[in-house]
């Protein structure tokens, strides 16, 4: 059974029952290679199909589960059940429950995306360890978590729904895997590193996302030591080798909350010789707007002029529509006609107050940023078939807006491909409004089309 | 991808019922297994699959059986509607499948089982009723029909499983006003099945709005029997199992007579 991947964390689906005759059968060998080379962080098997389950198929799911956390250092765990079968788990694996159990999906995406938006997270679990742990990987990744210490508690302030963006219950957090966590702040990225640095932050550290941060223009990288107890020189190898390649891109590496006086003075001198910076904690950085600009903190307008559109992305034009309009009409069941005739010059949307944007990067042997700006209705009706329910809360829609914009890019991936022009993807980013959209992405001059929907527009934009 | 265009093609080309089965048909309705089965024994490809279904380990027959009047009397009039109504469906199968991994010797299979959950629960249920009993014949030619609308959108079908938990049946219905199970409908009653079985059919894709309580409760058993079946191994390696989604709220009011059905095979 194909994993689904969504946020960086691929999900399987078994339907009906498990147990120690099939269970073999919804992990395979072949679905775990085809994890090998996926920009994951997080698997796992979602119960909200299965209606039956015994100790032997879930012990069969996670010796698979096991075996690709070993491999690929991710989380693993379960999700989408309902309170039984939460209690079921917990029983069955009462000794050794050394993997996560997410209430719902979205509750595993708080504990393994950075927030966009420092949400304010209810927390609640009956194990003061739990209730601790969760609410120190919520923080750090940049939510507002809000924990209650009683139950009583928790059942009043579960009554006060509108006042959270999410709840966090019936979850637990077993063997995290070990990767730094990163947030993003503005243009920068903030990781969090803890414990012992040594030869293992090699493997431990997500390249994959600070490479791809790197192409996509991220200027800034703050690592904050607060955590961490010593390190080695292989740690030193390890930041000079980020400092190089920060500098070949224009970019700054910054170490907060650095331990000062003792052996530790040593490595600082070293680290400094190839320009990776040292200021005292994050607060200094972020509250400071004229060093955060120093730094790369800060959008720079003058990045504008740089980024022109190439001949070679203009000729590949054809290719985005095609993938564009042929997913959007596969989606919609409706027919796309050309609104207005193509043309380079900034984003210009009619009627911005019933719109949902997004945007995707990529970069290779050609790079740009792809921005689509859906009307709502249109949103809704591609989401509902991807999701095949009806949607209707706005975050629901972003959340899956994310995934069909990651739909149409690697549809454009396809047919660049076939032209032997290899590009790789970057995360796909939702915006709720035009303003969202304006105020995150310093949007340069672009190829502007729009596509009449039965009556709505929807805009294709591609820019560097 | 699929438009109401090419699913009105698709529909023109299903033939009319064939004169053999007709005739089976109707020696059955009178109770006649005997002429039957001599008529089915005429016509080659007929008695080669019904040799073949019926000697599958869910028929639990000890020894294969070979002659067709006997297939027929040890089945008795149900078995014999249910059986040639599994051939009548098949005959809508692709010669190759694209979309799930299957041949025919497993989507025979796949009849098979699905027969032997279906007979158990009209047992279970008092029901005796050979329009009934054909019913479940409708159920696997659901996917038929997904493997044929499909598989020339194959790629993008693959596209959308990579980036999304899907159901056929809903896609079918977003882009061309039409759902799987509603075109498996249109053929039942273009073929001659019963209103009840049609009603059961309509009944077994999930939320659907039923009125007679005897009718939602197959639809419902019907649909936790599709979904017994599609956790079986060797349907999950077919693709099988995520072709439409299971609706477990849906089937919560027949979870425990199912179970009592299954008796000891749930442990």
């Amino acid at each position: 059974m194909k994993p689904i991947i969504k946020k960086r964390i691929a999900s399987f689906y078994p339907q009906g029952f498990v147990d120690s005759n099939n269970a073999y059968s919804f992990i395979t060998k072949d679905d775990i290679e085809f994890l090998e080379d996926k920009d994951i962080t997080m698997v796992l098997v979602s119960l909200k199909r299965v209606i039956f389950f015994n100790v032997n198929g879930i012990s069969i799911l996670l010796d698979s589960l096991k075996k690709i956390r070993k491999d690929m250092n991710v989380t693993i765990g379960f999700c989408d059940y309902k309170k039984i079968q939460y209690d079921t788990i917990k029983r069955f694996f009462k000794k050794e429950l050394n993997f996560s159990l997410y209430k719902t999906f979205r509750v595993a995406t708080l504990f393994n995306n950075p927030s966009e938006n420092e949400e304010s997270i209810l927390v609640w679990n009956e194990l003061y360890e739990q209730r601790n742990l969760q609410t120190i990987e919520l923080y750090e990744r940049g939510y507002n978590p809000i924990v209650v210490q009683k139950e009583s508690e928790f059942i009043e302030q579960k009554k006060k729904r509108e006042a959270y963006d999410e709840i966090v219950f019936d979850t637990h957090l077993g063997v995290l895997g070990s990767t730094p966590f990163a947030r993003v702040s503005g243009n920068a990225i903030i990781y969090t590193l803890r414990g012992y640095l040594d030869a293992t932050i090699e493997t431990k550290f997500d390249f994959v996302y600070h490479n791809n941060s790197l192409q996509v223009g991220f200027k800034l990288f703050i690592f904050d030591m607060k955590n961490i107890i010593s390190m080695n020189v292989r740690a030193l190898d390890f930041f000079e080798k980020l400092s190089i390649e920060a500098e070949n891109n224009s970019a700054n590496v910054v170490l907060v909350n650095f331990q000062e006086g003792g052996p530790l003075d040593n490595f600082r001198r070293e680290l400094e010789k190839v320009n990776v910076k040292f200021i005292k904690d994050l607060d200094s950085i972020l509250n400071d707007k004229p060093l955060l600009e120093k730094l790369g903190g800060i959008s720079k307008k003058e990045d504008k002029k740089s980024r022109n559109l190439t001949r070679v992305l203009i000729n590949q034009l054809p290719s985005f529509i095609k993938a564009t309009a042929a997913t959007l009409e596969m989606m919609t069941g409706l027919t796309a006609k050309k609104h207005s005739p193509i043309k380079i010059k900034d984003l210009t949307v009619d009627d911005i107050d019933d719109k949902l944007a997004s945007s995707i990067g990529f970069y290779g042997d050609i790079e740009g940023i792809i921005i689509l700006v859906f009307p709502t209705k249109i949103a809704k009706k591609s989401c509902s078939i991807m999701v095949g329910e009806d949607i209707e809360s706005i975050n629901e829609v972003l959340d899956t807006l994310a995934e069909f914009v990651n739909v149409i890019a690697g549809r454009v991936k396809y047919h660049l491909s076939e032209q032997d022009i290899n590009v790789s993807i970057t995360l796909p980013r939702t915006y709720p409004s035009m303003d969202d959209l304006l105020s995150a992405l310093n949007v340069n001059k672009g190829v502007q089309v729009d596509l009449n929907f039965d009556d709505e527009i929807f805009t294709f934009f591609l820019t560097r | 991808m699929v438009s109401k265009r090419d699913l009105e093609g698709y529909i023109k080309t299903i033939p009319p019922k064939p004169e053999v089965i007709k005739r089976v048909l109707d020696a059955i309705s009178r109770s006649e297994l005997r002429e039957a089965g001599e008529i089915a024994e005429a016509d080659p490809i007929l008695k080669k699959y019904l040799q073949d279904l019926v000697n599958k380990p869910f028929y639990g027959f000890r020894n294969r059986v070979t002659s067709l009047p006997q297939i027929f009397s040890i089945l008795g009039v149900n078995g014999s509607q249910e059986t040639v109504s599994h051939y009548l469906l098949s005959l809508l199968a692709p010669k190759k499948w694209h979309i799930f991994k299957l041949n025919s010797i497993v989507f025979q299979n796949l009849q098979a089982t699905l027969g032997f959950y279906w007979r158990k629960t009209l047992e279970y249920e008092n029901i005796d009723s050979k329009e009934l009993s054909a019913t479940i014949s409708l159920l696997p030619a659901t996917v038929i029909l997904c493997d044929t609308i499909f598989y020339k959108s194959s790629d993008e079908v693959a596209l959308i499983q990579d980036n999304s938990d899907f159901d056929f049946n809903i896609l079918l219905k977003e882009i061309t006003g039409v759902s799987l199970f509603e075109l498996i409908i249109f053929i039942g009653k273009y073929w001659g099945f019963s209103p009840s079985s049609l009603q059961i059919i309509k009944a077994s894709a999930n939320r659907a709005k039923i009125d007679d309580k005897k009718i939602l409760r197959l639809g419902q058993f019907m649909h936790l029997i599709l979904f017994y079946v599609l956790s079986k191994e060797e349907f999950i390696s077919t693709g099988l199992n995520g072709f439409i989604k299971f609706d477990i709220e849906y089937v919560m009011p027949i979870y425990d007579d199912f179970q009592k059905i299954l008796g000891d095979e749930l442990l």
